[in-house]
């Protein structure tokens, strides 16, 4: 293995290149999206088309995306244990998926640009420089793209990080039960007794 | 537990949920009011209570006590516009409005404050109101404080807020306790999620129930599309029905007419359905001079729990440096704390990997300090744009230059200033290339050379202002001092969105005392 030094002037030099390519293919993929959204002005356009889906917006690709990102996002508080890693992967996609589908139209779209930008070989490879498909992805490499974005000079990328990350780990760490041994439980248990609204349609 | 909400809809109020129409359908009333929240419920009470028949109009679900489950996935993407995903066109900057009936009362943290005279007196000067002069709305403001249980908070402030107080004390810097509008409150925390006991005193509680028992209909699930006019005059509103849960169109629409129109769709609603209709905009004033309070936040760890999720979100304030520099000098601030649960802060924090999970391992022990600019007060800051996608939906240019930048700077100093006098163990500005800090005198150097630009800086908004600006001169503004559309005669327009500038504080009740006053004079006007 090369030095880290090595390996950190390396990935720079691909990030610029990246970088200037990325913006391109951005700008196409958004002016594209921007013609079909004029188009089709309802939801649907955005929605899930497999009706089997368990899903109302992602989509199959969307699922392998984020059952690879999302162990890199949570990183330690991700459990390790294979049954409970399974469902942690369901219920972040669960929630996930639900927030996805209140954020409205113009955000649903967007997501769905960038869902889809990262789910094709050549603008995930061009944009990331991971070319396998997301389940064969090492984490680390997830993590090098995902610092990538985040310190990116092309804010599209800045702020595709900052959408990634806050969908994902607002859909983690906004269920109690991820956050009990960071010290919040949800709402202080006397309250279900007083408020019997707080029972009714939890899931 | 009393539910009033659930009583009066038991007791017939006229509520009507567009997402169940068989057929288009034409309404008719004396008055139109959109939106619901602080301008459109309190317009819709006094011009109720008067005897104009009122259609209330809400894009969002009728949401109350029921519904509010302290759940932070289920409050925040049903509760907020745009699930709290609406950010400025650059994404720089993140805005939450309310949405849902109520509108931001539904979900504010129920801070209350004059409209600082400073800020009634440039407006008078600057800006060519007239009738807002501080003795002339003393009496506005009275009233509405009454009606809504507004009064000093007599519990003590949670850790969160303790930590402002500590750290201004040990400084020297001035603080005072919040003006809270509550009634029985249990000091959960919950405010931001819906109130789940009714304590807080929004328009859900006070002026909807209200203008319901006069005879109002309240209509949700609709989304006010455009104005149609008939000369200088507005014909009729163009609605389309949301299904139940206020998200997606349905095929149905709605067209409903009145003598008057008030519009009060919130400083970002307003301008966008003034834009949809093309309505008159003769010097291009519309939507301009938008103003958000820009925020900008630090977090502290302390050494001893600060469990910033519960107890009153916000009960301490500080305007030390809200003035310093002179109404229209350098942009000041004014400093509050912001309430900590855990997807918030995971949000709010873009981390991911080990970053997150060290700040989210400190959640019991983060404190969240805010600085919310003054913007609109200099020539620097002439605020931000509303303008329509190719969809139809709003959004809005702001752009943060020098001028704000060197305010947010000074916050972010301010802000680590305070917290570590207050005992802060490590401060870490809420920014892209921000590391944690171990003193005040590493947080000097470090913010000092922090970059200030878009995407690095997290800066959020929860205070839109502006847009439809109110003043006697048609060429600087969109409607009068009374908020009657200079160019259409039937129209008002009676929210934030008629503020020249921000207000330098949390607005709740400067919207209240504004559409309490022109709500007033519309309805002696549509009586004559």
């Amino acid at each position: 293995m090369s030095s880290q030094l090595d390996a950190g002037a390396l990935s720079r030099r691909q990030l610029l290149k990246r970088g200037a390519f990325g913006s391109l293919i951005l700008g196409t993929a958004s002016s594209s999206a921007f013609l079909s959204g004029c188009a089709s002005k309802t939801f649907k356009s955005s929605l899930n088309p497999a009706p089997q889906s368990i899903y109302q917006f992602l989509r199959q690709d969307d699922v392998r995306l984020i059952s690879a990102i999302a162990p890199v996002i949570i990183d330690q508080h991700w459990p390790q244990p294979e049954t409970e890693a399974t469902q942690a992967r369901d219920l972040v996609l669960e929630r996930t998926d639900l927030f996805i589908t209140r954020l409205g139209d113009h955000n649903m779209r967007e997501i769905r640009q960038l869902f889809d930008l990262l789910n094709q070989r050549m603008t995930r490879g061009l944009t990331t420089g991971l070319w396998s498909p997301w389940q064969e992805q090492d984490p680390s490499d997830i993590e090098d793209f995902l610092e990538d974005w985040k310190s990116s000079r092309f804010s599209l990328f800045t702020s595709a990080y900052n959408a990634l990350t806050d969908i994902i780990g607002f859909a983690w760490y906004s269920a109690p039960q991820n956050t009990a041994r960071l010290g919040y439980a949800g709402p202080p248990a006397y309250l279900y007794e007083a408020l019997p609204h707080l029972q009714e349609g939890r899931t | 537990m009393n539910d009033l909400i659930a009583e009066g809809l038991a007791k017939g109020w006229d509520h009507r949920i567009a997402s169940r129409l068989s057929d288009d359908q034409i309404l008719e009333a004396d008055v139109v009011v959109i939106g619901s929240g602080a301008g459109g419920a309190t317009s819709a009470e006094f011009l109720s209570r008067k005897g104009l028949k009122v259609i209330l109009v809400e894009e969002g679900k009728f949401r109350y006590q029921k519904d509010f489950k302290m759940d932070e996935l289920e409050a925040f993407s049903t509760l907020y516009q745009e699930g709290t995903a609406r950010k400025t066109s650059d994404a720089a900057i993140a805005i939450y409005q309310g949405r849902s009936v109520g509108g931001s009362t539904t979900v504010n943290w129920t801070s209350t404050f004059r409209t600082p005279e400073h800020t009634l007196n440039h407006w008078q000067r600057e800006h060519g109101v007239k009738g807002f002069t501080p003795d002339e709305m003393a009496p506005w403001f009275a009233e509405r404080e009454q009606a809504l249980s507004m009064s000093q908070w007599q519990g003590s402030p949670n850790a969160n807020n303790s930590v402002l107080k500590r750290g201004c004390d040990t400084l020297g810097w001035s603080s005072a306790t919040m003006i809270r509008n509550v009634k029985g409150c249990w000091n959960l925390g919950y405010c931001g999620f819906g109130c789940p006991v009714n304590a807080k005193q929004s328009m859900l509680v006070t002026s909807i129930p209200k203008a319901l028992d006069a005879g109002a209909t309240l209509l949700s699930c609709a989304r006010a599309e455009a104005f149609s006019f008939k000369g200088d005059t507005v014909s009729e509103l163009r609605c389309t029905a949301l299904d139940e849960d206020a998200r997606f169109a349905t095929q149905k629409t709605l067209r409903l007419r009145a003598r008057h129109f008030v519009l009060a769709a919130g400083a970002i609603g307003s301008p966008a359905v003034l834009l949809r209709s093309q309505a008159p905009d003769p010097h291009g004033t519309l939507g301009k001079r938008t103003f958000l309070h820009p925020v900008n936040s630090s977090t502290a760890t302390m050494s001893d729990a600060v469990e910033g999720y519960t107890g009153a979100p916000q009960s301490i304030y500080s305007d030390h440096f809200l003035w310093q520099h002179g109404v229209a000098g350098e942009a000041g601030f004014k400093l509050e704390v912001a309430p900590v649960f855990p997807g918030g802060l995971a949000a709010q924090e873009t981390l991911f990997g080990k970053d997150l999970n060290a700040r989210m391992d400190k959640l019991a022990h983060t404190q969240s300090m805010i600085a919310l600019l003054r913007d609109g007060f200099h020539e620097d800051s002439q605020g931000g744009a509303v303008r329509l996608r190719a969809d139809g939906s709003p959004t809005l240019d702001y752009a943060l230059n020098d001028y704000l930048w060197k305010g947010l700077r000074e916050a972010y100093l301010r802000m680590a200033e305070i917290q570590f006098a207050a005992g802060a163990t490590e401060v870490v500005p809420v920014h892209q290339d921000a590391t944690p800090l171990r003193s005040w005198r590493e947080a000097q150097q470090a913010i000092a050379n922090l970059p200030m630009k878009p995407l690095r800086a997290a800066i959020f908004s929860a205070h839109v202002m502006g847009g439809c600006s109110m003043g006697e001169d048609p060429k600087r503004s969109v409607v009068n001092s009374e908020g009657r559309h200079h160019q259409v005669e039937n129209l008002s327009v009676i929210d934030g969105s008629c503020f020249p500038t921000s207000i330098g504080a949390n607005p709740q009740l400067s919207i209240y005392a504004l559409a309490a006053k022109n709500a007033s004079q519309l309805a002696q006007v549509l009586l004559n």
